[in-house]
């Protein structure tokens, strides 16, 4: 509030009016009992009278004397209850502005500079003008990530925004700084003195300063401790492993490197296990590769073993070229968890299908005749290789190979699940649904069939390969279990002659019972919405994590469609934990994008480079209460001291 | 309520009475009267006898004067030399030895009472011990309480066995009144033809003069010794603050805020004050004794005692 000259940041006027009537009152009721002189009885007053000064003259100056001190009680009341107001000088240093400062926390903000991050050099320059704030003054700390958000509501209280600063820290994504004006363009609006600081190493990327017409005063402070033309950058920008299908202990993994500089680049890449905290295990590989200029190289490791779970993936420059962005020289991914299926086979021996199934280590095989089935204990698949006994369901999905002469059992007591059509000759895959895991990494066009029949689906059933004549490979789903059908009996086609063979086997089991166990866990990338898979049923799941990061953070997040939904913004390994278990996952920076970035000491906004905020120059002390208890003290010390020598009251 | 009272309340602005405090039957002050009489005597052993005289002609031994022989005169008292030479029958006279009559004078107004009555106390307990030592030496002994007026009187009386209507009497002293030495002993003289020693135990706090009170006993053939009480706290500066004065005696009152300067002018007025006493006392050969209420009493009848002229 405003009175005269001042701005009474503390209480307000009417209150401090009160309170000095107040004060006033009792410091007046005071006085006039202080004026209550003690009286002492003397032997012989006259020895008294001698000894003072005249009569009339003494009351006179006693009586100014007595007024001037109370004056100067009344002052000195008058000035602590002033000072409780908190009064500011009116003058143009303390009109209040509202100020919203853009706070960069991109990853290159994780870069040192001088003795910390450039994060630590933009956060003290943030706490000095904290300490310039005046009283009309109103400040928006926004968080510039891939997500712009306010640290606090805006506030002149500078403790407050302090306790906001200490929040900042540095996320591994680009900064959007589109989405960041907007915000502070918004909460500017209508508001007195707006104007915008961008706190930055600069390293953002150009923007149209047109985009924004009616932008208040925006000023840009660097923290950057050098002006780079461009990015000597080198770092990962994709990182997957897998383990092989038959061998499921070992893995490859696939990695993309990019180099922004305009030479070429020696870097070194590493590869470790991860530990079961997220942090590095044992190394499991390391090469040199050399970069091409201002290009990207892909390279795919293969028969990589000892990795339990996790990777993490390191560069690191060989080459005297000093790298100015490391967060994105490391990348994690996770390795599909190998889970044994119980798979029960049900027919005479076939050395076709048994090679196949041998192929794959995790896979607990069981063979029975037909008069055997159901044997005791449960399986995940069962294979009814030209056989089809009435199907019991604790054996797990089915996949019926070849076709029944006669359909005797009805689909409906566990039998053929199908209906047979017509009957087929010389046929072949027409048609087939190439984004099932049924027919991954195959290509089933050139598969020779001698004969077989078409099949009726069900209206539920789905139809995954087809004939010209009809549908020759049916999904479904019984009251037993699921199951997939095969219109032919291979071994009356060239497919058990083909490699793809043994993959078609492995994919129809994974189709029938997924276990994930030969997936390409791809690693997230952070700045972009997470949907990593959680087999729970709950709505929500707790997401705990960076793991091995000093300040790992812990969140609900809400489960959509089998998967956790939120916005990563840090990198490394997570946990999901649901009452179903935890399951891990991983997030890198994997973009060549915040690193390609170079510093800069001004940032260019239109034609010319925005300039510095002049008016958040750290400012001294000009509050006025700290004077007026320094008055306060003055005059009760000059008070006492006439009081003591007499020359008042 | 009590802060409130004791904010408000006003203090008594002077004393209406005092009275005296201390215990003149107290079995160690007995002994010490005792003690006093018998060293007064080694003290005063140095004196001559007839160092003070009546001023009566009867049958002393000293000549004093001639005068013309009556019949019926006693023939013995003839001045035979002066008949041989002149022819004239003239007698001699001689000065006549009679007891001495001591007055003690006790100055009862309210200053005396001040301080828990310290000066009155002191001033009973030096008259008490200085009538034993009279009454020892056989003198006649008057005590008379003098306030704006006599205020008591105890008449001569001499004995040792005495010595406890004197106590008694002093022990009932009471102190009121203002101080007003001269129609005080005006009153006096008037009720005291018999002239002798006139023993002043005041703190002369008089608004109209000590002087005039002294001087009225010197006119009326009396031997005035002063013996002034003085009690320190009545001018020290240990007195701070605000303060509203208020004179006992009459009530009047000044306000003074107690400064260094004010302490110091207060000291200087008291010791010109006191200078002028001893030098009046001394202009007019009068005894004066400054006796501090501090000084034990029977230190003080000492010391009077061997400064001489008081007791033989």
């Amino acid at each position: 509030m405003k009175l005269f000259l001042l701005t009474f940041a503390g209480f307000p006027v009417a209150t401090l009016l009160l309170g000095f009537l107040g004060a006033a009152a009792v410091t007046t009721l005071l006085y006039i009992l202080r004026l209550r002189r003690r009286r002492v009885g003397v032997a012989f007053l006259a020895l008294w009278e001698r000894s003072l000064a005249p009569r009339k003259a003494s009351a006179l100056r006693s009586r100014l004397q007595r007024l001037l001190s109370l004056l100067i009680s009344l002052l000195i009341v008058g000035a602590l209850i002033l000072a409780l107001g908190d009064p500011r000088l009116n003058d143009e240093e303390n009109e209040g502005r509202s100020i919203a400062v853009l706070l960069d926390v991109s990853a290159s903000m994780g870069e040192t500079s001088g003795e910390g991050t450039r994060l630590d050099a933009a956060r003290e320059k943030v706490k000095t003008w904290l300490s310039a704030l005046g009283p009309g003054d109103e400040m928006l700390l926004i968080e510039l990530g891939a997500r712009p958000r306010p640290f606090a509501p805006a506030t002149g209280d500078a403790e407050v925004l302090r306790e906001a600063l200490k929040e900042a820290e540095v996320l591994d994504v680009s900064a959007d700084l589109k989405a960041g004006l907007g915000l502070a363009e918004d909460a500017l609006r209508g508001r007195l003195h707006p104007q915008i600081i961008l706190v930055s190493d600069g390293a953002l990327p150009a923007l149209d300063a047109k985009s924004f017409p009616n932008l208040p005063k925006f000023y840009f402070e660097s923290v950057a401790n050098k002006q780079e033309e461009t990015s000597q950058n080198v770092g990962i920008t994709s990182f997957s492993a897998r383990r092989y299908p038959l061998s499921g202990d070992r893995f490859e993994v696939l990695v993309e490197l990019k180099n922004d500089g305009i030479e070429p680049a020696e870097v070194e890449l590493s590869l470790f296990e991860a530990t079961q905290t997220g942090g590095r295990g044992a190394q499991l590989d390391l090469h040199r590769v050399t970069l091409p200029p201002e290009g990207s190289l892909a390279q795919s490791y293969s028969n990589l073993d000892h990795a339990e779970t996790g990777l993490i993936a390191e560069l690191r420059r060989v080459d005297s070229v000093p790298d100015p962005f490391s967060r994105d020289n490391v990348a994690r991914t996770l390795l599909a968890e190998r889970i044994p299926a119980k798979v029960l086979v049900v027919g005479k021996p076939d050395n076709f299908l048994d090679a196949a199934l041998l192929l794959d280590e995790s896979l607990e095989v069981k063979r029975v005749s037909a008069d055997e089935y159901p044997p005791a204990g449960d399986y995940d698949v069962t294979i009814f290789n030209g056989v089809f006994p009435q199907r019991a369901s604790r054996t797990g999905a089915a996949l019926y190979l070849g076709i029944p002469a006669e359909l005797d059992v009805p689909s409906e007591e566990g039998g053929y699940p199908l209906e047979l059509g017509k009957e087929l000759s010389l046929f072949g895959f027409d048609s087939w649904q190439k984004d099932s895991t049924v027919f991954r990494l195959i290509d089933p066009y050139n598969v020779q069939v001698l004969k077989g029949r078409t099949l009726v689906p069900q209206k539920s059933d789905v139809v995954l390969g087809a004939s010209n004549a009809g549908p020759i490979l049916v999904r479904g789903k019984r009251a037993e279990g699921d199951f997939l059908a095969l219109g032919f009996s291979p071994r009356e086609s060239d497919f058990v002659l083909r490699t793809v063979w043994p993959l078609f086997v492995q994919n129809v089991i994974d189709e029938l019972y997924p276990r994930g166990r030969t997936d390409a866990v791809l690693g997230l990338r952070t700045g972009t919405l997470w949907r990593p898979p959680i087999p729970t049923s709950q709505s929500t799941v707790t997401v705990r994590g960076p793991l091995a990061s000093a300040n790992p953070s812990e969140s609900t997040v809400p489960i959509d469609q089998g998967r956790a939904v939120f916005f990563g913004q840090r990198a490394g390994f997570y946990e999901a934990v649901s009452k179903e278990g935890v399951v891990r996952f991983s997030g890198s920076i994997l973009s060549g994008a915040e690193g390609a970035l170079p510093t800069a000491e001004e940032y260019r906004w239109g034609d010319k480079a925005l300039p510095s905020a002049p008016s958040m120059q750290p400012r001294a002390n000009r509050k006025p209460w700290f004077w007026l208890l320094l008055g306060v003290l003055a005059v009760s010390f000059s008070e006492w001291w006439l009081y003591h020598r007499r020359w008042t009251v | 309520m009590q802060l409130i009272d004791r904010l408000f309340r006003r203090k008594a602005s002077a004393p209406q009475k005092g009275a005296v405090t201390v215990d003149l039957f107290d079995e160690d002050f007995l002994k010490k009267l005792s003690t006093l009489a018998l060293m007064s005597r080694r003290a005063v052993s140095g004196v001559r006898r007839g160092d003070r005289r009546a001023k009566k002609r009867g049958s002393g031994v000293e000549f004093a004067d001639h005068r013309p022989y009556v019949p019926g005169d006693d023939i013995r008292f003839l001045d035979v030399g002066i008949y041989q030479r002149f022819g004239k029958l003239l007698l001699r006279l001689f000065e006549e030895e009679e007891d001495l009559s001591i007055y003690f004078l006790i100055d009862t107004s309210l200053s005396m009472a001040t301080h828990d009555s310290a000066k009155l106390n002191h001033a009973v307990q030096i008259a008490a011990a200085l009538c034993y030592v009279g009454l020892s030496g056989l003198d006649r002994v008057s005590v008379t309480t003098l306030g704006e007026r006599v205020s008591g009187r105890l008449p001569a009386t001499r004995g040792k066995q005495r010595v406890f209507r004197i106590l008694k009497f002093l022990s009932e002293i009471e102190a009121e009144g203002a101080t007003r030495l001269g129609p005080a002993l005006k009153s006096f003289v008037a009720q005291n033809k018999r002239p002798g020693m006139a023993v002043l135990l005041s703190d002369l706090f008089d608004p109209e003069g000590f002087e005039a009170g002294i001087n009225v006993l010197r006119f009326n053939k009396f031997d005035p010794v002063v013996i002034q009480l003085v009690d320190e706290r009545d001018h020290d500066g240990k007195l701070t603050g605000d303060l509203k004065l208020v004179d006992v005696e009459t009530g009047a009152s000044r306000e003074v805020s107690m400064n260094p300067d004010v302490q110091k002018k207060l000291l200087s007025e008291t010791q010109e004050r006191q200078k002028s006493i001893e030098r009046f006392c001394a202009s007019r050969g009068v005894p004066h004794f400054a006796v501090s209420v501090r000084t034990p009493f029977d230190q003080v009848v000492l010391s009077v005692l061997r400064a001489g002229g008081l007791l033989r």
